[in-house]
Formats: C-alpha cells, structure tokens, sequence
C-alpha cells in the first residue's frame, strides 16, 4: 500500500479548517458544560425538594439517550417548539447538556465523598449552604474531580463528530464528503486521526498540568 | 442576664424522639457542661441551638439575634465538632482565615493576623503553615477552636469535643477550654470528662431519654447527685 503524499497536502487546509470548527464546537459546548454542570449539581444536592426531582430526571434522560439522539432532538425538534438554532449551535447546545449532566454527576458524587462533617462545619461558621459548597467543598473536591472530568470532555470532543449528520463542517463531516469526492481514504483517514489526536491530546495534557498544580 | 433561651424543644429522628421538650437557659458567661448516656440527646440539643438540626418544636433565642437568620445565628455562635472536622486543604492559618475573610470581609493581611494571634492563643504559634493532616489530634482539635473563635462568637458550642483524641493529648485541649471558660467565654460544652466538668463548669446538666433531668453546680451534682439516674450514672462512669 503506498501512502500518497501529495493527495496528503492538498486535502490537508480543508481538514485543517474543519478542524477549527470542531475546535471551536468543542470549546464552547465544554464552556457551556461548565457553566451548567454546578449549577445542575448545586441543584441536586441542595435544591427543595421538587426541583431535585426535576433536576435528577433530566439528569437520568440525558444519560440514557445515545448523544446523537440529543443532537437530532435539538436540531429537528427545537424548531417546532419555535426555538430555531443553526447547525453550529445546536451541536453546542446539545454537546453542552450532554457534557453538563455527566459533569454535574461527576461533580456531586465528588462533593458527597467529602462527607457530612465537612458540610456542617462550614455551616457552623456562618456560610450559607451554597456557598459552603462552592466555597468550602468544591476546592476539596476539584482533585476528584478534574481526572473524570478530563475523560468526560474528550468524550465531548469524540461526540462532536456526531455533528456531522446535522451538516455541521467539522472533521468527521468535512472528512467523510472528501473520501467520498476523491477516494482518498487512508490519507484522509490518517488526517482525520491525528487532528483528533492533537486537540484531544492538548485538552489532557492541559488537564494533567491543572491536576499537578492542584496536587502541590 | 440571660444569653441563651431554649424553650420546649422537640426533635425525632423517624419514630426515635431525641429531644422530648427541653428548656435551656444560659447567662451571659456561663460555663454549662452536658452529660448523659449515648443517645440521650446531649449532641441534638446543641445541635438545635446553632440549627444544625431544625427541632420540629420549640423555640432557641440567642440574645440580639434574630431567629430568622440561621447564618446571623452560626456566625455568633462557634461550634466544635467531636471529629475536629477541618478542612483538610487548608493550612492551619487558612482553616482559621477562611471565614474572617469570606463572610466579614477582612482582607487576607487582616484575616491572617486574626488566625496568628489566634493560633499562638491556643499554643500553636509556628504551626500555621502545617496542613492538619500534618497535626496531632489535639493540635487539630486546638486548630478547630481557634477557627471557631476567629468569628468572635458570643456562645461557644462543644460537641465532645475530646471523645476521638487520644489519651495523652486530651488535657492539651481541655486546658484551652478551661482558659477560655475563664476568660469569660459562654459555653456549652457535651462531655464525659467529668474532671472537666468539675474544674470548669458552672453548672452541669444531665440528659436522658430527651430530657434534661438534673442540672446542679458541680459540688452538689457529685457530691448529692439530685436523681437516681444520675446516681447510676455517676456509678458506671466514675465507679471503677
């Protein structure tokens, strides 16, 4: 089998391009993930009692669809409910759920290990029940938390490739049209790989450095 | 002049009654030390003081602060916990500095000046940098009063607060106790250490059964223990 160099270099912009967009799904869908999981973690642990119910149903159907289900529930559902959202976007919104519910599990399971008599000290100095948890659990948590978490947003970044049935141009989608036009398959394949590699690989090396300097 | 008012408190755990109606009265810079057998309710009912339990009746009135305001109520009243409870990220500095800083709004210099002075209170100066996981039990346990008095509490809560030390390192945290019962500190203190109770305490109350069913000056509550249940009790606890 003979790899061909030049077919390589010249399919390589246009995946180099996708990439950017696959970057760019990722980061924000992650930054949305972010933003919601210790809101719905918050919620969990601490809510009245009728929106924890709320919260942890809609945690346990978010983990129980197949990340594509989600993607296709907002891409093709939303609109009928009036909320109409570009491909792009619905890929954030729904990899950002998809991310924020197992985060927010992460994130809880994490704070209850910590035990009662942590919480109840800080109660007992005066911090309000949310603040004790954000201020005082978290940070204990955070060293628990950053190793799944990490797993849990290269996932993220593997599912963006489900975008690709929403027309999104991200690698996967941008990869399969060009093996398709050209039959091109392995050099596009290699290509495809190694982008997935390089941001997947930075996300947990970074990752790792985060962990080391919590570990100090 | 009465800090501390506790009316009729109820608490049930399921169908276990913990508190079953108790009336408290603490004054200003008094020294009360609970005992009683396990289970008797000594902890739930310091635990319904700072509301760390919501008895399901009953009223506690700690003087000038409003009952509404559960985090006013914890922040003037400091509590220690039997299993030290610090947070173990934090130095012993920190542990100390964390609440000045975040719910009085001292600065960081301001904060950690409060916990040196704090730590050198409780014997502990040069350890401020030590993580607890770096500290005995008793210097724990001597960190965690500090960090209880940092909030400037009018009443200090003490939920056996030596029960999980090891013997030699009790009489380390039993001295701070009785030196800030001197200082003119209002307590409550749960306790089997009897020496204690007899050394520092004003009066000593007797629960069972959710009930406190005997409270005397130290004197007449070992020398004419005022009900025979506490007559047993007395046997068992000092009576080999």
């Amino acid at each position: 089998m003979s790899f061909d160099w030049a077919a390589f270099f010249e399919y390589l912009p246009r995946l180099i391009a996708a990439a950017g967009v696959t970057l760019q799904v990722s980061l924000l869908s992650l930054a949305l993930a972010c933003l919601l999981a210790p809101i719905l973690a918050l919620a969990w642990l601490l809510g009245p009692a009728p929106l924890r119910v709320i919260v942890r149903a809609f945690i346990e159907l978010i983990r129980g669809l197949p990340p594509l289900v989600v993607i296709a529930f907002c891409y093709f559902a939303l609109p009928k409910l009036g909320v109409v959202l570009s491909g792009f976007w619905c890929g954030v919104l729904a990899l950002g759920v998809v991310g924020a519910v197992y985060a927010a599990e992460i994130i809880r399971s994490a704070i209850e290990s910590l035990g009662k008599g942590q919480f109840e000290a800080a109660l007992a100095l005066g911090f309000a029940r949310w603040r004790a948890v954000l201020e005082i659990l978290l940070p204990q948590a955070l060293r628990r938390i950053l190793p799944p978490l990490t797993n849990e947003f290269a996932n993220l970044i593997k599912a963006s490739s489900l975008l690709s049935v929403i027309s999104v141009h991200e690698i996967s989608q941008v990869g399969q049209s060009l093996i398709f036009e050209t039959f091109v398959v392995i050099e596009i394949l290699v290509q495809m790989a190694v982008l997935y590699l390089i941001i997947i690989g930075s996300v947990t090396l970074l990752s790792r450095r985060l962990e080391r300097g919590l570990g100090a | 002049m009465t800090l501390l008012a506790a009316r009729g408190l109820v608490k049930r755990f399921g169908s276990f009654t913990a508190l079953d109606g108790v009336d408290l009265d603490l004054n200003r810079g008094e020294r009360l030390v609970i005992c009683g057998p396990s289970g008797s309710g000594k902890s739930t009912l310091i635990r319904c003081i700072n509301r760390l339990e919501e008895p399901d009746a009953g009223t506690v009135v700690v003087e000038g602060i409003p009952t509404t305001d559960r985090q006013a109520l914890r922040r003037k009243v400091g509590m220690v916990f039997q299993q030290f409870n610090l947070f173990p990220n934090l130095t012993a500095r920190e542990n100390i500095a964390v609440a000045p800083r975040k719910l009085l709004g001292l600065s960081r210099a301001e904060a950690d000046a409060r916990a040196e002075a704090l730590l050198a209170r409780v014997q502990l100066a040069g350890h401020a940098d030590k993580l607890p996981s770096g500290l005995s039990g008793g210097q724990q346990q001597r960190v965690a009063i500090a960090r209880a008095l940092a909030m400037e509490p009018v009443l200090m809560l003490f939920d056996e607060p030596t029960s999980a030390l090891d013997p030699e390192m009790i009489r380390e945290v039993l001295d701070v106790m009785v030196e800030l019962g001197q200082g003119g500190m209002s307590m409550i203190v749960v306790t089997h250490e009897m020496g204690f109770a007899r050394r520092a305490a004003d009066r000593i109350a007797f629960m069972d059964q959710g009930r406190i069913v005997a409270m005397a000056p130290p004197q007449q509550f070992f020398d004419a223990p005022p009900h025979p249940r506490l007559v047993r009790f007395l046997d068992n606890i000092l009576g080999h």
